[in-house]
């Protein structure tokens, strides 16, 4: 009985992996890029997941630390460019002394390579992501009422972002951050297929992470504090220090997967920031159904295949009709895709196993 | 310079004080967090936009928030009502709404920026020889009168008292045999109108476009932020604060400093103070 559970719980994990790896024989190298760049969107999402699932906090904005990472990472990976995208600096009006010290960082910090991947590209997005994701988490989660407050600040806190992200001269301001090299580009040669295995990869690991956080007993104590905070604050846990170290560590994974962007997109740009891509960020999570391990991949690609076969065609109506299926969605399947496919799974079993001869 | 930073900034505070009016009304008596908020002023301004042409100004402004009242009394019967008392829901299904609004009046109406002009031009003389738009004026004059206005009807009213009574406990508003989805519904189409009304009245200060509404949304919540949800005093008067504050930066450095400055200064301040959000009185 133990071993059938086990291999029940292990078959879809494995036969996921084996269908992603299998992906860059069957699939066409243009649709091996899509995947490259919607695989950082699934992590964006378990990001959101990981607070909203979990802890029933809503963050408006997560697409702040997804571009802060990208930006970090970007920078990083490009390395300093005083003659190729000089013109970048041109709109810095501090001159050329602040220029070249900021060159030499980047020189220093991007020198730090195995096998041409720049490693301080994923330590510093994380650790400034999560950072100022804990500051955030500080100011958030001393008010009562967080699934009131948290959407608010953070709405704040991805204008702020954008609106400076817009201004920032290093970071390309309004132009973006362009001509961003993939991270395979020493092993590899940067081709699609490695740019999808590298993402993969890393999704890969945070998602056996994230599925062994939930089982855990950590995991437990999470979702407790979003269950009953009060109940878990009388049982003697620091609630709100459990809730800002938990803003933390998804505003880092927000970061991470932002880094993992630009290596397959090439650019990040300060609208990445606002508030329109976070609530793209929060349906993919709402389509899949916020809670379940699966939806985070269910819904990104459920949402981006449709976006990329309809809003062509459609143009403005596919927008409308996204609006509709959110409304949809919110009202009438709450738990998202993998809540409908569980109860159809669910209604599926019943009728199989309902003794032969039994009355219908 | 002062002068005309204060008469600026009461003017920016004039226009988020309609906006968060609307806003904090709303989820004060059915706790429904409206993330479309920005799409009715948009309307609002739409509907100026279309109606001065026809009608004139000065009746198009008042007709906006009447027309866009009744749109939001069909949303609420339609989408809202199902949304009560459940911030993140109604958040994500009002979100949902707001896109569902922009892209129709995008097919109808097209992604161009439209214009309307001045119903008053000319300036007053502010002494010191500096001057400021009549229409600022105007716009000042109208959130100062909205805001007492309502003030007035919620504490000396009938309706304002089942309005104040849900507010508190909708449960024992309904046991004691009010009818608590009218008053609902009455909210919301007020909340909705005055947004209207705020997208009529700035319609001629700014271009009007589909997408417009964000950055009316945005400045709703930083007023709601700071002013507590359901609270009309406290309102205007952070309002006129953040506006104060917006003016006193931009003035004399830029609007995007501006911005930065005053959402960094209220998140200090949310963080600084131990307070719920969720302000009990009216």
């Amino acid at each position: 009985m133990r071993a059938r559970l086990l291999a029940r719980r292990r078959a879809a994990p494995l036969a996921l992996g084996l269908a992603a790896a299998l992906a860059p024989l069957i699939l066409s190298d243009f649709t091996i890029s899509l995947l490259a760049l919607w695989l950082p969107f699934v992590m964006l999402a378990i990001s959101l997941d990981l607070l909203w699932g979990e802890n029933r906090i809503v963050s408006f904005g997560h697409g702040a630390f997804f571009a802060g990472g990208g930006y970090v990472a970007g920078l990083l990976l490009r390395g300093p460019q005083a003659d190729a995208t000089g013109t970048n600096y041109d709109l810095l009006s501090s001159g050329d002394s602040h220029t070249s010290t900021f060159d030499g960082v980047l020189h220093t910090l991007s020198g730090v390579q195995l096998a041409g991947v720049p490693l301080l590209a994923f330590v510093l997005a994380v650790a400034l992501c999560g950072l100022v994701g804990m500051l955030v988490g500080m100011a958030v989660f001393r008010i009562g009422s967080v699934e009131v407050y948290a959407p608010l600040v953070t709405l704040g806190v991805g204008v702020i972002a954008a609106t400076v992200f817009l201004k920032l001269a290093v970071i390309g301001g309004s132009n973006g951050l362009s001509g961003i090299p993939p991270y395979t580009r020493r092993i590899a040669g940067g081709s699609q297929v490695s740019i999808y295995v590298f993402n993969a990869a890393w999704l890969a690991v945070v998602y056996l992470a994230y599925a062994a956080f939930r089982r855990s007993g950590a995991g437990r104590r999470w979702r407790a504090a979003g269950d009953d905070p009060i109940r878990l604050e009388a049982l003697g846990v620091d609630v709100r220090r459990l809730r800002a170290l938990g803003f933390a560590a998804s505003a880092a994974l927000a970061g991470l997967a932002g880094a993992l962007y630009v290596g397959a997109s090439g650019f990040m740009s300060a609208d990445t920031a606002g508030v329109v891509f976070s609530v793209q960020a929060l349906i993919w999570l709402a389509v899949g159904g916020p809670g379940a391990l699966f939806a985070p991949l269910v819904g990104v690609l459920a949402i981006e295949l449709a976006d990329h076969q309809l809003s062509e065609r459609l143009q403005s109506t596919w927008q409308l009709l996204l609006g509709v299926l959110l409304i949809v969605v919110v009202l009438g399947a709450p738990r998202g895709l993998t809540g409908l496919a569980g109860s159809g799974a669910s209604a599926l079993q019943r009728l199989i196993r309902r003794p032969p001869g039994a009355a219908s | 310079m002062l002068v005309q930073i204060v008469a600026q900034g009461l003017s920016v505070g004039a226009v988020l004080a309609l906006s968060a009016l609307g806003l904090t009304i709303v989820y004060g008596v059915m706790g429904v967090v409206n993330l479309a908020h920005g799409e009715f002023v948009m309307l609002g301004a739409y509907a100026m936009v279309l109606l001065s042409p026809v009608v004139g100004a000065w009746a198009a402004i008042a007709l906006a928030p009447l027309i866009v009242g009744a749109i939001g009394l069909l949303v609420d019967r339609a989408l809202i009502r199902w949304l009560y008392h459940d911030p993140v829901k109604s958040m994500l299904g009002t979100f949902g709404l707001a896109i569902v609004i922009r892209q129709l009046v995008l097919i109808v109406e097209g992604p161009q920026l439209r214009y309307v002009g001045l119903p008053l031009t000319g300036a007053v003389s502010l002494g010191f020889g500096q001057t400021f738009p009549l229409w600022r004026v105007v716009l000042i004059a109208a959130a100062v009168l909205v805001g007492v206005g309502m003030a007035i009807w919620l504490t000396r009213s009938a309706m304002g008292l089942k309005v104040r009574t849900t507010t508190v406990d909708a449960d024992v508003a309904q046991t004691l045999g009010m009818n608590v989805g009218r008053v609902n519904a009455l909210a919301f189409a007020i909340g909705t109108g005055l947004a209207g009304l705020a997208g009529a009245l700035v319609a001629p200060l700014d271009s009007v476009y589909p997408n417009m509404g964000l950055s009316y949304l945005v400045g709703a919540f930083l007023v709601v932020i700071l002013a507590g949800l359901g609270s009309i005093r406290n309102a205007l008067m952070w309002a006129a604060g953040v506006g104060l504050l917006t003016a006193a930066v931009a003035v004399p450095a830029d609007d995007v400093l501006a911005q930065v400055v005053v959402w960094s200064v209220a998140l200090a301040i949310v963080a600084l103070r131990r307070q719920t959000l969720v302000a009990s009185r009216v």
